[in-house]
């Protein structure tokens, strides 16, 4: 930034922020600087400068696809600046920061990575993420080496066999030449049962090396593959639950899965290939050279067009490959709607609409392919046109040679020449796929690393607390939490919860109920305040102590794909059968699980599908009782069920909470009578405090919403009545 | 109707016939595939205070008013050209010309995110939310349009 077209000198600014955007919401840089007077606003001609003393505090208007910082003064607000989604992260933080310059006079910011490189300006998919096009394959591939490290013997064995595969290629052509001019040609027929041995040796090692080569390179390929899988598994476990926030479990899954795939196949294709062709060539060329060099000249003619022409191709096949995923991804969604909607399209007579839409989309995918295999077969045809103009061209000017009696070249050189010039096209065609597969594997890599290297959760850190027995004991101080930046969920919550109280949390949807809930689990890290556990901070605790003593029932419970039992057993896995029972029991789920055919050894499906609601959450409950912690928190545990199953569920729940800290959120609030105290929660703050008596004596929010919920009870059973 | 839409220190108010005017937020309900069709009238709490199938309903002061607030809220620039577009991975990359300026973009999913309101109209979402317009197809230069096909 140019400071002295705005009149100022570097020494006076203390931060400067730039957006995309001007005033007039024209995409153009615009500065946000501050000094310690000022804060100003630069855009090409024209600056506004707002007096720090004016200013109460700064705030973010969230407009459509675009925000706008504004400034509070006693006066009125002013907007400072606009600035489309790239900048959302900046201008929150820098909020943060300013209001809390003009409260201490303190500047600290939090450094944000700009969703463009700063190189070439593309756009980022993540601001962790390094850009693909101005990628360092080298630093990539020393990472990727250092991979390989505990198997260095198998890389030596696959490079020796490598150097023994392109010997045994080169072999043959040569063989040939010499069978022709010292046996056909010449006189010493005597050689030829040496030169046919020597042909069937080069087969023979060609034949083990490259079996070697395929083994050792299968192997290293498929063991460092399921090395990185198995390494995201273990970070994906262990990063901070925000890095799930904005992604797609899909694309999450993908890079697990396809790009180790994506990197297995280059390591399995495109690194021999690499290997035996690079060396392959040059031994050629070499050979070449030394029988003919005129000939190897004419040889090389074709070589640029067979580069240039790879290329080409593969430019225009690349785009029809990615509109190809994207037409197959759609026919798939599509396909998965029509399956797992099928009661829907049924019951609104979808059927002809859905067809017509999955028809159109066929169609598209057909087209695409079409466009793909034509263009392949194009190229194929041209390539082996090209190719076979070098040929023709080293037969018409070898023959001619030899007609005319030249000594230096003889008619074995010449068969020995065509049987290399195969070997020495061949690879060139595929060169430019193969650098194209090289850079898809090393974005690949590169998005891989990324998530290597995501800030994961401190389980052990040596100074981490590590609680005798946790009582449950639970206080939060001036909390504040955003889950994007610049969108405050959580906005300065105090409560101190004493051990073995039940606490209701009520309040609308959206309110901060749950995050609250989440704060507790240390499943998100708290912009500010402080959340206390029995005295210590929730920062020094050990994660994983702490989340053995919180037993959570949420309001969709996650069932694994296995059996009733194991899905019981799962919070403590070394429970015996007769605890499961014992827990099932409790938990009014012991009936339900006998009765069914396979009893405790009843597989639940996918997510439990082969149960109903009120099973699945009874399911949880018992593994919560099972799991038998001092802390337990209810997230709508009983709000998709019926009443009698309900009921079912109050009575587990009953069992459950004697003698430990509960935390629950239920909109049913006549569950929530028997709390100790109930915390309102609107717009992320407690608004009303105290027992269910006290808040309806005092006539507030709890109460109103009480009196609506009798009077919606009321209406539903006047409803239930008049249909009989 | 019996409002009124008034603007003061750079904020919207509604005032019913006779009642205090309240700080009220104006919404276009289909943002994407219904520009300047139906509004939603929000309070401070984000709870509808009316909902409009039209401008042209309300008299001709509130309706400026509307209008100025809906330009100033909503930003979906208009593409003009595409200057460049490229595929990599499984995103789009796009480089294009818009009434307010040029703009480079990158597209996850255009399945998702390519999204045909008419035969001719289009609105383009990039990976973190930022949308365009391609007013009209047909319109665009052939260069664009070749640009376009290449990708989508």
């Amino acid at each position: 930034m140019n400071y002295k077209a705005y009149g100022l000198q570097k020494e006076q600014v203390i931060f400067f922020q730039a957006s995309d955007l001007n005033i007039n919401k024209e995409y153009q840089t615009t500065y946000l600087i501050l000094t310690r007077e000022h804060l100003i606003v630069g855009e090409q001609h024209k600056t506004l400068q707002v007096s720090l003393k004016n200013i109460e505090s700064i705030k973010i208007e969230e407009l459509f696809a675009h925000s706008c910082l504004v400034a509070v003064t006693n006066e009125k607000e002013i907007p400072l600046v606009y600035y489309s989604r790239a900048y959302v992260s900046e201008f929150a933080e820098f909020k943060k920061a300013f209001n809390r310059f003009l409260a201490t006079n303190v500047w600290q910011i939090k450094q944000i990575f700009s969703l463009y490189c700063p190189k070439c300006q593309t756009p980022l998919l993540d601001r962790k993420i390094k850009c693909s096009q101005c990628l360092k394959k080298t630093h990539i591939f020393l990472r990727l080496l250092a991979l390989t490290k505990p198997y260095k013997g198998k890389i030596v064995c696959l490079i020796l066999a490598t150097v023994f595969t392109v010997a045994a290629q080169m072999g043959p052509p040569y063989i040939s030449k010499l069978i022709i001019d010292n046996c056909i040609s010449g006189t010493n027929v005597n050689l030829l049962h040496f030169y046919i041995l020597l042909m069937l040796g080069c087969g023979i090692l060609l034949l083990l090396s490259k079996l070697v080569s395929s083994c050792l390179t299968s192997w290293l390929s498929a063991r460092l593959a399921a090395d990185l899988r198995a390494q995201l598994h273990y970070v994906l476990q262990r990063v901070q639950m925000r890095f799930y926030h904005h992604r797609e479990s899909g694309e999450i899954i993908g890079r697990v899965m396809n790009d180790t795939g994506q990197l297995q196949r280059f390591l399995i294709n495109g690194v021999p290939y690499l290997l035996v062709n690079s060396l392959s060539f040059v031994a050629i060329a070499i050979i070449l050279i030394s029988i003919d060099y005129q000939l190897a000249l004419l040889v090389c003619l074709p070589v640029p067009f067979l580069i240039g022409g790879g290329r080409w191709f593969w430019n225009r096949l690349v785009p029809l490959f990615h509109k190809s995923n994207t037409r197959i991804s759609a026919l798939y969604s599509l396909l998965n709607e029509s399956i797992y909607g099928v009661k829907v399209v049924k019951s609104f007579s979808l059927e002809k609409r859905r067809n017509k839409q999955f028809k159109t989309d066929n169609e598209k995918f057909f087209s695409i392919r079409c466009q793909i295999n034509y263009t392949f077969a194009g190229f194929n045809e041209t390539m082996f046109w090209i190719m076979s103009l070098g040929v023709t061209a080293v037969w018409l000017f070898g023959t001619e040679r030899i007609v005319a009696g030249d000594p230096s070249l003889t008619l074995g050189d010449l068969l020995a020449f065509i049987g290399y010039i195969w070997l020495f096209y061949g690879p060139l065609q595929w060169f430019t796929s193969i650098m194209n597969s090289s850079t898809n594997a090393f974005a690949s890599a590169e998005r891989i690393f990324s998530i290597l290297d995501e800030e994961q959760e401190t389980y052990k850190v040596e100074d981490n607390t590590y609680l005798p027995k946790v009582q449950g004991e639970i206080c939060f101080r001036d909390v504040r939490f955003s889950y994007d930046k610049g969108q405050e969920v959580i906005k300065g919550i105090s409560f101190h919860i004493m051990p073995g109280e039940m606490i209701g949390l009520v309040g609308k949807s959206g309110a901060g109920k749950s995050t609250i809930m989440n704060l507790i689990c240390h499943l998100y890290k708290i912009d500010s305040g402080q959340v206390i556990i029995d005295g210590n901070d929730l920062q020094q605790i050990n994660i994983e102590q702490l989340r053995q003593s919180l037993g959570i029932v949420p309001q969709e419970s996650f069932l694994f794909n296995s059996s009733i039992f194991e899905n019981i057993r799962c919070s403590r896995p070394q429970a015996s059968f007769q605890d499961v029972v014992r827990a099932a029991k409790a938990a009014n789920a012991h009936d339900f699980i006998v009765n069914k055919e396979n009893g405790y050894d009843t597989l639940i499906g996918e997510k439990g599908s082969r149960l109903s609601g009120g099973e699945k959450q009874r399911i949880a409950i018992a593994r919560a009782i099972l799991h038998d912690p001092p802390i337990l928190i209810f997230d709508e545990a009983t709000s998709s069920v019926d009443s009698q199953t309900e009921k079912s569920i109050q009575e587990a729940i009953a069992n459950l909470v004697k003698g430990r800290t509960t935390i629950a959120i239920a909109h049913r609030l006549a569950t929530l009578r028997h709390a100790s105290r109930l915390f309102v929660i609107d717009d992320g703050k407690i608004v009303e405090k105290g027992s269910h008596e006290e808040l309806i004596k005092t006539q507030g929010r709890y109460a109103s919403l009480v009196k609506a919920q009798e009077e919606n009870n009321q209406l539903r059973s006047k409803t239930n009545f008049i249909r009989g | 109707m019996n409002f009124r839409l008034l603007k003061k220190h750079g904020k919207v108010y509604i005032q019913f016939e006779k009642q205090q005017e309240k700080l009220a937020k104006i919404l276009w309900a289909r943002p994407l595939t219904g520009r300047w069709k139906e509004i939603s009238i929000v309070d401070e709490k984000k709870k509808e205070i009316i909902f409009l199938d039209s401008l042209n309903s309300i008299p001709t002061e509130s309706r400026q008013i509307a209008k100025d607030e809906l330009i100033r809220n909503y930003f979906l620039p208009k593409i003009i050209k595409v200057f460049e577009t490229k595929s990599h991975r499984s995103c789009r990359y796009w480089h294009v010309e818009t009434e307010k300026g040029p703009r480079k973009f990158l597209m996850k999913n255009p399945n998702r995110d390519f999204l045909c309101i008419s035969q001719d109209n289009i609105i383009l979402r990039d990976h973190i939310g930022n949308c365009y317009e391609i007013v009209s197809f047909r319109k665009l230069d052939r260069s664009s349009k070749n640009a376009i096909n290449k990708i989508i």
